[in-house]
Order: C-alpha cells, then sequence, then structure tokens
C-alpha cells in the first residue's frame, strides 16, 4: 500500500476514469465536474491511498452529487446525460453502434437504481461487489439490476432498430 | 462471485453491453494543472497533518468535506502561523484600549487623615543640670585630704542628685522629704531641712539626740 498517491497515477486516474465519474454523477447533480475535481483533490489527500483507489472515487463521488443534489434540491435535478456521451474512437460496426443521444434518453429513462449500477459497471468497470458496497447492497441485488438494467436498454434501443429494419426488410 | 455473474450473463445482454462500450463518456472539463495544483497541496496538507491522529480512513462523507473554492483554502501550517500574528496584535491592542479606558474611568483617590499615637520616651537628666551641679561639689571637697576622700565623696553627691535615688526617696518618705534644688534660693535665707541633712545630723548627735525633725525622720 502506497503512502501517498503520485501524481501519474492521479493523472491516469483523470484520463481513464474522468468521464465516467463525471457521468456518474450527473445522475444526481448538475455540477459533476467540480465532484470529481474534488473527489481526486481528496485522494490526493488520502494516508494512506485506499486499496482501490477507483471504487473509493466512484463513492466520494457519489457522496458528494447527493449532497449537492440535497442544497440544490428546489433547481432542476441534473442535467442531460446526452452532452456526456460520444461515440468511441475505436473502430466500431456500424451495426453495434448507437447515437450517444439514444443511449443518453434511453439511461435517462431508466429507474435510478437500476441506472447507477449500469453506469458504474458499464463505464466504471467496478465488480459487482464493489457496486454493491457502493449502492448499499448485496452483490446479488447488483447483478440482478444490472440485468434489468441491460434489458430495459435493449428494449429502448433495439426495438427502433427493429422497426428501422422491418420495412427495410419488406422492400427487399 | 462476480465472475461467476459474468459468466451468467446472456448472449442477448452482451449484445447490450458492446452497444453501450461503443460510447463513451465525455471527459470532464477540468483545468489539469490546476487540479494538480490543489492535490498537491493537499498532499503536503495531509503531510502535516499526518502526526496528529485522525480516525478518519475510511471514504469521507459529502457532508464533511469542502466544496467548490474551498479545496483550494486548505489549511496551510504556514498560513496558521500568519494567522497568528494580527491576532495577537489585536489581542494586545484590545487589552490596551481597556486599560486606558479604566485609567480614565477609574474614582480620584480622596485624602485620608491618619492619626497615629505613638509613645513619648522618657526624659533623662539633663546633662546641664548635672554640670551645674558637679563644680559646687568639687570646690567645697578642694578642702580635702585625699584623693581617695574626694572620689568618695564625689560619688556620694553624684549618688544624691541621681534621679533614681530620688524618686525612691520621694517614695518612701513623700515629697517633703526631697527638699529644695540645690542653689534654689540665693539670699542666704534658712530653708527647709533635707532628709539627707536630717539623716547626718542624726548620726553625728547619735542615739541621744532631741532634735524634733530627726525623731519625726526616724519616724517616718
Amino acid at each position: 500500500m502506497a503512502d501517498s498517491i503520485s501524481p501519474e497515477l492521479l493523472g491516469r486516474l483523470l484520463d481513464e476514469q474522468g468521464g465516467a465519474l463525471a457521468l456518474y454523477a450527473a445522475q444526481w447533480t448538475d455540477q459533476p465536474d467540480d465532484c470529481v475535481q474534488e473527489a481526486l483533490i481528496e485522494l490526493a489527500g488520502q494516508r494512506p491511498v485506499p486499496d482501490s483507489p477507483v471504487a473509493w472515487l466512484y463513492r466520494v463521488v457519489r457522496n458528494r452529487a447527493i449532497s449537492r443534489a440535497r442544497s440544490a434540491r428546489r433547481r432542476e435535478r441534473h442535467e442531460s446525460l446526452a452532452w456526456r456521451l460520444e461515440h468511441r474512437e475505436s473502430e466500431t460496426p456500424a451495426e453495434m453502434s448507437v447515437e450517444p443521444q439514444q443511449l443518453a434518453a434511453a439511461l435517462e429513462s431508466l429507474a435510478a437504481d437500476l441506472r447507477e449500477v449500469v453506469v458504474a459497471r458499464t463505464w466504471g468497470g467496478l465488480g459487482f461487489e464493489q457496486i454493491a458496497e457502493l449502492a448499499g447492497c448485496s452483490t446479488s441485488t447488483a447483478h440482478r439490476r444490472y440485468a434489468a438494467g441491460l434489458a430495459a436498454l435493449r428494449e429502448r434501443l433495439m426495438a427502433p432498430c427493429q422497426e428501422n429494419t422491418k420495412p427495410s426488410s419488406r422492400k427487399n | 462471485m462476480s465472475r461467476e455473474y459474468e459468466a451468467e450473463q446472456p448472449e442477448e445482454l452482451r449484445v447490450v453491453e458492446q452497444l453501450l462500450a461503443a460510447v463513451a463518456p465525455v471527459a470532464p472539463r477540468l483545468d489539469r494543472d490546476r487540479l494538480m495544483f490543489l492535490a498537491g497541496q493537499a498532499s503536503a496538507s495531509a503531510s502535516g497533518r499526518r502526526l496528529q491522529a485522525s480516525g478518519r480512513r475510511g471514504a469521507p462523507d459529502g457532508d464533511d468535506l469542502p466544496h467548490g473554492e474551498d479545496i483550494g483554502k486548505l489549511t496551510h501550517p504556514a498560513r496558521q502561523l500568519r494567522r497568528a500574528w494580527p491576532v495577537a496584535t489585536a489581542a494586545l491592542a484590545a487589552t490596551s484600549l481597556a486599560l486606558a479606558i479604566a485609567l480614565f474611568l477609574r474614582p480620584q483617590p480622596t485624602t485620608r487623615v491618619e492619626i497615629v499615637y505613638r509613645d513619648r520616651p522618657a526624659p533623662a537628666i539633663a546633662p546641664e543640670r548635672v554640670a551645674a551641679a558637679m563644680p559646687e561639689k568639687i570646690e567645697s571637697t578642694d578642702a580635702l585630704p585625699t584623693a581617695r576622700a574626694f572620689a568618695r565623696r564625689t560619688r556620694t553627691e553624684v549618688l544624691a542628685s541621681n534621679y533614681l535615688r530620688t524618686r525612691d526617696i520621694a517614695l518612701r518618705l513623700g515629697l517633703d522629704a526631697l527638699g529644695t534644688a540645690p542653689g534654689g534660693s540665693g539670699d542666704g535665707s534658712v530653708t527647709a531641712p533635707t532628709y539627707r541633712s536630717l539623716l547626718e545630723g542624726l548620726l553625728s548627735s547619735g542615739p541621744r539626740s532631741t532634735d524634733p525633725a530627726a525623731s519625726s525622720a526616724s519616724q517616718m
């Protein structure tokens, strides 16, 4: 266990997890970037460094985002998730791609507990045990929520595709 | 257990996972340099606080943590030291002001007259009186034949004029026994007999003396 976190590790965490952390915080607050910055600074002051800095960051970001949401209860709940997603630079087949706005809309339509598990699992890369600890539930519950969230997304994402493909097949 | 859950994912859900993986979250709009600076500041502060016992090791709650710009105002020992001098100066200024106000508002001291009674020492025999008496006696004893007789005579006269002896006589025999002071009347008139003269007369006359004054003195 390191005594203090190195600047290199902090920069790498920002590059690899910054976007996912901001997306995760955007579920509760309209200032997700501030939550991420504060969490990273807090991580730099931790003695000793947590065993799992990524899981620690998600927990701190979650607490901060919920705290900010409480203080800004009268305002709009949070900003849209649409502009928080973009196409990945890696080459993906056209049939395996989805529009970010479409995915963001599908995510926003999910229940909060399902969306939280999907985001933490998909873009945070956390294990179900870590997600369970983060969300305050059991591991099986976390997995069940994840599966339910994926199923709901599949319904929302695949349905338009199927509807779009049906006329073309008829044409063919 | 997570791996078991991952293995249990059905194929249709894996397709959705691949769809989600094709989209990435946007990087947060953060000033990287500022973030690194604040992180270094927090790390230095944590190193300074490391000696102090801190029970918080887990993930902190959101309410306990500073928000926004407060992160940049983390407490530093040097800042605390810089803050100590103005505080000390303000405290001393306030003390001086309070003392000045107390000085101007305190009541004026009143004049207090205190009478102290002291015992007066007893008056001693004036040396002039002794000196005035001595030369007459010495002159009267010039006719003595020997120095021993002179000394005995002088001693007797000195003892006769002693205050203590006079007081004893006055206490035992009364004020009449003291007689008059030597040289009190210079006209040569007959003075009242003194106790000494009576006693000498009694001794010189012997037991058959018929002097009424000597008999009265013996009665006293």
